[in-house]
């Protein structure tokens, strides 16, 4: 007894299409550059004009230390000898301080007017439909377009980087106590954390807008979010670098470009006492005078970890850009 | 003529709202197949879905349940987007960009590109390449997102109410210029509208959805051979199935449908129109859905091969 094999005879063949070509990055990216021209140009310009300000400033703030060394008036401005330099002194410290400000606004804006319209545009105009019925995947279109305005962002933010630690560097050293590298203006104001700010700030913007999917409330919700960020992360600092202690002999003599964490006395059993708890007939006669800070060499190595801190949370944040763009939207 | 291939089946597809809680369902249990070819008018109340099955079929909203299949690929695949074209109720576009930018975008991201083509639906409008998108009327805009979807010679076109803002003097031209592909080769073209006077002369099938159901699917010979007018004097066949009752039993007419054997020719019962079709049923939500053979969706076999047409 024989079963019957199953034979298959081809009675009509359909050549496989072949695969559609793909989309070459370049188009994608020349095309994202044309979306967003109107905003990059805008960016260029203003980048430009902080770049003059901030150099100027720079220079006169270097004139106004090389004078200092001149006349050797450093650590005494306000004594009369020197009262000729208290006034360029001033100067450069608020023009500094102003250049600073306004670069610590540049995450913000590069948050607010590249990274959270991204998304949030298409989404409130409904072009997302348009751009993702292309040949290209919509995981492909988000490449070109973070390759276009990401590229942007951390162009902006190393410029604005450099620029900082220009100006942190004519500021140095410090002119005044609380203008050191550590004092949370110039802090967050220069080097590699102000262009990884930038760079998270812009992240952070694109998550939002792709969860908020409206733009100006997108906007607020990056400002909102990258304050606090910021904020958290500069409490957070001081723990990026060993805290190192030191027993001064003559009471407290750090330099201006130190920070000092805490200060206080060590008593003879072994206890830390801040001046404060001090009895009021003053502290413990046997005790040392103590100092917990960061070192000026501590700053640099700071600085780097917790732009690599920041880096990698922008990462994060992208990835889960990319995730959610994947949801349906309805 | 239609063949047996299929440009978009779907089974048991679902589309549920994503935070919706209580009837979350947008688009529920809906099977139909749409064989290649085809022009499938989509039609249905306001908020029945046809939109949504338009944007499933197009990618942009994945199935939560069952099976959307397009072009043979799950509707969620990369590779399907070559070969598709969706042009969506808004007629988004990026407004700060020109016409001819626009098309040279469409040119840079899609897979083929034929400029002539856009351009003749373009021409229907004198739509000026130099204009801003946000600067152009909403038919323009309607022109603009056709030719663009029409200088990529889709194999499957998805056109959300492509008719509501064009004048009827162009209508007819635009249907013609998009429906020439179809005549031509592999086509296949989904349309929603809510007239259905603009389907009856371009359709060849009719899907009706409302609620997120699937209603009644077929090609329209075929459901209005289907379906006839039955008066007090009629005797009702056993095979009938009443779709929608008018007046008493003693004076009034029933819409039934009959689907054992073809309708006669010559036979003398009255059958609706197309529109009479859609509306008793869109009428009558207790009336049974029904698929004609056309669209219904293959029957799985363990091979893995296409039927021959």
């Amino acid at each position: 007894m024989s079963t019957a094999t199953p034979r298959m005879v081809p009675i009509r063949l359909r050549p496989p299409r072949p695969r559609p070509p793909r989309i070459p990055h370049r188009a994608l990216v020349r095309t994202a550059v044309r979306q967003h021209r109107t905003v990059l140009a805008a960016a260029a310009i203003c980048l430009a004009a902080l770049s003059a300000w901030a150099l100027r400033t720079a220079a006169t703030t270097a004139a106004v230390q090389t004078d200092l060394d001149r006349t050797g008036c450093r650590g005494r401005v306000f004594t009369d000898a020197c009262s000729s330099l208290a006034d360029p002194v001033g100067q450069a410290l608020q023009t500094t301080q102003q250049v600073q400000f306004a670069l610590l606004a540049v995450p913000v804006l590069v948050g607010a007017l590249l990274g959270a319209p991204l998304l949030a545009r298409e989404y409130e105009h409904g072009t997302h439909r348009l751009a993702w019925t292309q040949s290209v995947p919509r995981r492909r279109w988000l490449t070109s377009h973070l390759i276009v305005l990401g590229g942007a962002a951390t162009t902006i933010g190393a410029v604005a980087a450099l620029l900082g630690t220009r100006i942190h560097a004519a500021a140095t050293p410090a002119l005044a106590y609380g203008a050191s590298g550590f004092d949370a203006l110039p802090y967050n104001a220069f080097g590699p954390v102000l262009a990884a700010a930038t760079l998270l700030a812009f992240a952070l913007g694109v998550l939002t807008g792709s969860l908020i999917r409206r733009t100006v409330p997108a906007i607020g919700i990056t400002i909102l979010g990258h304050a606090g960020l910021t904020v958290l992360l500069t409490w957070l600092r001081r723990w990026l670098q060993p805290q190192l202690t030191r027993f001064p002999p003559h009471g407290y003599d750090l330099s201006p470009d130190d920070w000092l964490l805490w200060d206080g006395v060590l008593t003879s059993d072994g206890h830390r006492l801040p001046y404060a708890q001090c009895p009021e007939s003053g502290c413990p006669a046997d005790s040392r005078t103590l100092d917990v800070y960061h070192s000026a060499g501590q700053l640099w190595p700071m600085q780097w970890t917790q732009g690599a801190l920041m880096v990698a949370l922008a990462a994060a944040l992208l990835a889960a850009a990319y995730r959610s763009i994947r949801r349906n939207r309805l | 003529m239609t063949g047996r291939r299929t440009a978009v089946e779907a089974l048991g597809l679902g589309i549920r709202h994503p935070r919706r809680a209580n009837d979350p369902h947008l688009l529920a249990d809906c099977s139909f197949r749409v064989p290649t070819g085809a022009v499938c008018g989509v039609v249905g109340p306001n908020g029945a879905g046809k939109s949504l099955l338009l944007s499933a079929a197009a990618g942009l909203v994945r199935p939560t349940e069952g099976r959307l299949t397009v072009l043979g690929q799950p509707s969620d695949s990369e590779t399907m987007l070559a070969d598709i074209a969706h042009v969506d109720q808004e007629r988004s576009l990026y407004r700060q960009l020109k016409v001819a930018e626009l098309l040279d975008s469409g040119r840079s991201l899609n897979a083929r590109w034929d400029r002539a083509r856009a351009q003749e639906l373009l021409d229907l409008g004198r739509v000026p390449l130099t204009a801003r998108a946000g600067t152009l009327s909403g038919g323009q805009r309607t022109l603009v997102r056709l030719a663009l979807a029409h200088a990529t010679t889709p194999r499957l076109l998805l056109l959300d109410e492509p008719l509501a803002d064009l004048d009827p003097f162009v209508r007819r031209a635009v249907m013609g210029l998009l429906l020439a592909d179809v005549a031509d080769g592999d086509c296949t073209v989904l349309l929603s509208s809510h007239v259905l006077a603009d389907l009856d002369e371009a359709a060849d099938h009719l899907l009706l959805i409302d609620a997120g159901r699937v209603r009644l699917a077929g090609q329209t010979t075929e459901l209005l051979a289907a379906h006839r007018y039955l008066g007090p004097a009629d005797r009702m066949p056993d095979s009938a199935e009443p779709v929608e009752l008018h007046g008493s039993a003693s004076h009034g007419t029933a819409l039934v449908r009959i689907t054992d054997g073809p309708a006669r020719p010559g036979d003398e019962y009255d059958h609706p129109t197309l529109e009479e079709l859609v509306i008793a049923y869109v009428r009558s939500p207790r009336a049974d859905s029904w698929l004609a053979p056309s669209m219904r969706p293959m029957p799985r076999t363990g091979l893995i091969a296409e039927p021959i047409a």
